[in-house]
């Protein structure tokens, strides 16, 4: 029983709705999102309403009929004849080999400028800040018509580097062809037994890997560091080397060579493509190198001058001290940059490069006359990138950022409790915590786990998107409603689980569970698993995909230790 | 109770704003100017003239509704439409026609909720390449690099052309003709493709024209006329008569220097007297003023003064009558009769 009485007042009345303050503020919020909702209805009936004044009907039906134009870059097969969701699919991958160019290009500018605009050196520091004041503060459309206009005057035309009294000439030993179509350079070719040369290069770095982690260990253990990076590099390189002799010298290298109108042969990078991603590496790498400044000077100038009192030499101290702490401020306003970058992409086809604006929501807009579809289809593709590229930085984020001793895990509630009877009570380390040690090896990184799924991701991804439609599918547009949305829930649930997996964020548990019953569903509706993987029945592979799902979450909940999680939950003991 | 009200108000302002747009000529009349959708920059078709003014053998046409309707060739406003942004703009109602040259397809006519109302000239798909090259056919343009605007059949004849020939080419898709231009004349692309009269006209700008020719390949038919809004029939019927209107003034021999006095009083031929409004009451019929066809003709010309002027073989342009010629001096331009 409370002490305090009860205000005695009179019952609920209406205008206590909006005189008394108890109420006041609900009610208000009620009417508040009661006409959101109502303005957000009227749009929507507008919309429907002036659709059908038009005579136009709401429909996707026009994504599996032949596209009928051509499309210059194409990293998959495409023809004229192709659909148009297929021409949607190759702006897309034109998007992302942009977008992902562009974000390690800008970042490598970035980081280079951010930390030499810090430079002592008067003349290095002063040519950033020109290079960062003068290119971020352009609009960075003139930057790109500014790269196209230079590459189309400036460079060549194929027909200068015929003849005998030709005025232009190849690069680098007739190598590399610069013309104002775009640079040809000479790309390798896989002759017999070069499978085992990629089978070599892979092997050495994961030799690396496994190398880096042991010395890491044994400085651990012993306080003795070893030159790992060059140590490093000479497995890849000499393991790799090896290999490539042994074998014979099984790959060749394609030289360009003018043909016709047009150099053909080589590794051709047009210069709608170039213009596009140069452009914008610089612009966003001029804000990442303010980024990057800015977190190196929120570094505290005592924590360089302890490291120096250690006897630590400058670059290991920035290496060491400096960068990572640097990086829990960088990274937030990196993942906007990044972001930045991928929309800004969408400028493409103002140089002639058919990302999806100029494929989905250019041509394919106008020749169908789609409006609503191909905007909808495009912002869906837009939000989902940006979507998930921020989900990776968070979960990027979520590692490096400063985790207080005292500062409280927030965890609701996660499939872990439902067995905290049989498992006993988990408890949560934190950075600081005596008993957390790192775990090394396989179990360390869940490797097993993350190449399971990556593999599962990467099939749904090559089925949904890439394989040749007409042969071995109806496109996904013709597909039943519950396999449309089984398709949906399991790429997205693939993806989370990839992502926490790799990241060892907490999360991983329930995201695993999660894409189980994603898989579940997607059984339950007769997902056609038999054609994912060419000769493997659908039984065997829902079999697998079930088995392996439930192994991982069992070792997840009744491992020994599931080092899993960056915060390391250990059983209580 | 004050909701349903309120309800009621958001219903009503729907059903308006469903309904409005349905009589473009009412909205014309009202605004008392006709908005125009135009190419960006054509010789000869659509461009400004050095004081600003909109002129070009599609502009003409265009005039030619507004002094159809308001008797004054200037009550009209130009909006400069791309490839890309023409339809969107017709539908969304930003242009009440479009003028530019624009092919008449059955996908466009009824997909796309256009209605195509004639055709003002027939085109057809052609090459042009630098003299240099050496290429006298477009099958031997295997390789090549190709410069297209985006948004257009042209894109869609040459994938099929190339495909039928079983040839390669590497199109690079261009949203404007003077970006294009600028693209083949830094010889960023090999050849340059649209419509053969665009080709001709594009090619009169250049500093040296004859270093350029166009390939005899025509790859396509490319009937190019005005489009107007699905579903409004009475505006359609403006568009179409004042189009036939300039056929069949050129086909009689009246034109703005006669027009005048040929309107003064009832002549011999009863089809000119029909025409110019001195017997019947054929503009009424169209909601337009007696003397709509006299304005029009007073005001631009007939079909064969317009082409003359802006793109015919006296102009830089230099473009023959061919196919355009009237059906009786053998081409097809042919209109339906006026009765």
């Amino acid at each position: 029983m409370s002490d305090t009485a009860q205000p005695s007042g009179p019952s609920f009345r209406i205008d206590m709705l909006w005189n008394d303050s108890r109420y006041r503020s609900t009610f208000i919020q009620v009417v508040a999102l009661f006409l959101v909702i109502l303005a957000v209805m009227y749009l929507f009936q507008n919309v429907v309403e002036n659709l059908a004044a038009l005579g136009k009907t709401f429909g996707f039906d026009f994504m599996t009929q032949p596209a009928g134009y051509d499309i210059n870059q194409r990293l998959i097969d495409y023809t004229s004849r192709s659909t148009h969701s297929t021409a949607a699919v190759v702006g897309i991958l034109n998007t992302l080999m942009v977008a992902v160019v562009g974000c390690v290009l800008a970042t490598l500018i970035g980081v280079t400028a951010g930390v030499a605009r810090l430079s002592k050196n008067w003349v290095v520091a002063r040519l950033m800040t020109v290079y960062i004041e003068g290119v971020r503060n352009v609009p960075v459309l003139i930057q790109i018509l500014l790269f196209a206009a230079i590459f189309d005057e400036a460079l060549p035309a194929p027909s200068a580097f015929r003849g005998e009294d030709a005025t232009a000439s190849m690069w680098l030993g007739e190598m590399v062809a610069a013309t104002n179509r775009g640079f040809y350079f000479p790309m390798p070719v896989w002759l017999e037994g070069s499978f085992w040369v990629v089978v070599a290069f892979f092997a050495s770095i994961l030799g690396a890997v496994w190398f880096g982690r042991w010395a890491n260990e044994r400085q651990q253990d012993t306080g003795e560091a070893l030159p790992v990076l060059p140590i490093q590099a000479g497995i890849v390189a000499g393991g790799t080397l090896l290999v490539f002799l042994v074998a014979g010298i099984p790959i060749g290298l394609d030289y360009p060579a003018l043909k016709g109108f047009n150099f053909q042969g080589g590794l051709y990078v047009r210069n709608s493509y170039m213009a596009l991603t140069l452009a914008l590496a610089l612009y966003t790498g001029a804000f990442i190198a303010e980024n990057v400044r800015a977190g190196i000077q929120a570094v505290s100038k005592g924590q360089t001058e302890a490291a120096f009192a250690l006897g630590l030499r400058p670059n290991r101290t920035m290496n060491l001290v400096i960068l990572p702490q640097a990086l829990r401020v960088i990274i937030p306003p990196l993942i906007s940059q990044y972001l930045n970058l991928t929309k800004n992409s969408s400028l493409a086809l103002l140089v002639g490069y058919m990302d999806v604006t100029g494929t989905l929501m250019g041509i394919t807009l106008n020749q169908t006359g789609k409006e609503f579809e191909t905007l909808f289809l495009g912002m869906a593709f837009y939000l989902s990138v940006s979507l998930s590229v921020a989900a990776i930085m968070n979960l990027y984020n979520e590692q490096v950022k400063l985790v207080e001793r005292t500062s409280a895990v927030g965890m609701g509630f996660s499939v872990l409790d439902l067995f905290a009877g049989v498992t006993g009570k988990w408890e949560v380390l934190k950075k600081g915590d005596a008993t957390m040690k790192r775990e090394y090896g396989i179990r360390g990184l869940l490797n097993l786990f993350v190449v399971f799924y990556a593999v599962a991701l990467a099939l749904m991804v090559d089925y949904t998107f890439l394989a040749e439609i007409t042969a071995t599918r109806p496109s996904y547009f013709e597909w039943s409603g519950a396999k449309q949305i089984a398709t949906l829930l399991m790429l997205i649930a693939l993806f989370a689980t990839l992502a926490t997996c790799l990241f060892k964020n907490a999360r991983f548990i329930d995201l695993a569970v999660m894409d189980l019953l994603a898989f579940i569903f997607a059984v339950a509706v007769g997902w056609p698993f038999g054609q994912l993987v060419e000769g493997v029945s659908g039984a065997a592979i829902v079999a697998i995909g079930l088995g392996a799902r439930l192994a991982i979450i069992g070792y997840t909940i009744f491992g020994e230790r599931p080092n899993l999680t960056f915060f390391h939950r250990v059983r209580r003991a | 109770m004050k909701t349903s009200v309120f309800l009621g108000t958001l219903a009503v302002a729907g059903l308006a704003a469903g309904l409005a747009g349905a009589a473009t000529l009412d909205d014309v009349k009202a605004k008392g100017f006709v908005q125009c959708g135009v190419a960006t920059g054509v010789p000869g078709f659509a461009f400004t003239d050095a004081s600003g003014e909109w002129d070009g053998f599609d502009v003409s046409m265009c005039r030619a509704v507004a002094a159809a309707i308001f008797g004054d060739p200037k009550a009209i406003k130009f909006t400069p439409t791309t490839g890309k942004t023409r339809f969107t703009a017709l539908a969304s109602g930003e242009v009440d026609l479009l003028f530019r040259n624009t092919t008449w397809t059955l996908s466009r006519d009824t997909d796309l909720k256009l209605d195509f109302v004639g055709v003002n000239y027939y085109d057809g798909q052609g090459f042009m390449v630098p003299k240099s090259l050496g290429v006298s056919s477009a099958k031997e343009l295997d390789g090549a690099t190709v410069c297209i605007q985006t948004g257009t059949t042209t894109e869609l004849n040459l994938a099929d052309f190339f495909r039928a020939n079983s040839i390669s080419y590497e199109p690079v898709p261009i949203e404007t003709n003077a970006e294009a231009t600028q693209k083949y004349l830094a010889g960023a692309c090999d050849v340059y493709t649209t419509d053969a009269s665009g080709l001709a006209a594009t090619r009169s700008t250049f500093e040296a024209p004859g270093d350029h020719v166009i390939l005899p390949e025509i790859i396509s038919k490319e009937p190019l006329g005005p489009a107007v809004r699905h579903g409004d029939s009475e505006w359609a019927d403006i568009v179409r008569w004042t189009l036939n209107a300039l056929v069949v003034a050129e086909e009689f021999g009246v034109n703005s220097g006669n027009v005048d006095q040929l309107a003064s009083a009832p002549t011999d031929n009863p089809e000119v007297n029909r025409l110019l409004g001195t017997e019947g009451e054929y503009g009424a019929m169209m909601g337009l003023p007696k003397d709509w066809a006299v304005k029009v003709v007073k005001g631009v010309g007939n079909y064969g003064e317009i082409f003359d002027r802006t793109i015919g073989p006296d102009t830089p342009i230099g473009l023959a009558r061919g196919l355009n010629a009237l059906w009786t001096q053998g081409g097809i331009l042919y209109a339906p009769p006026f009765r």
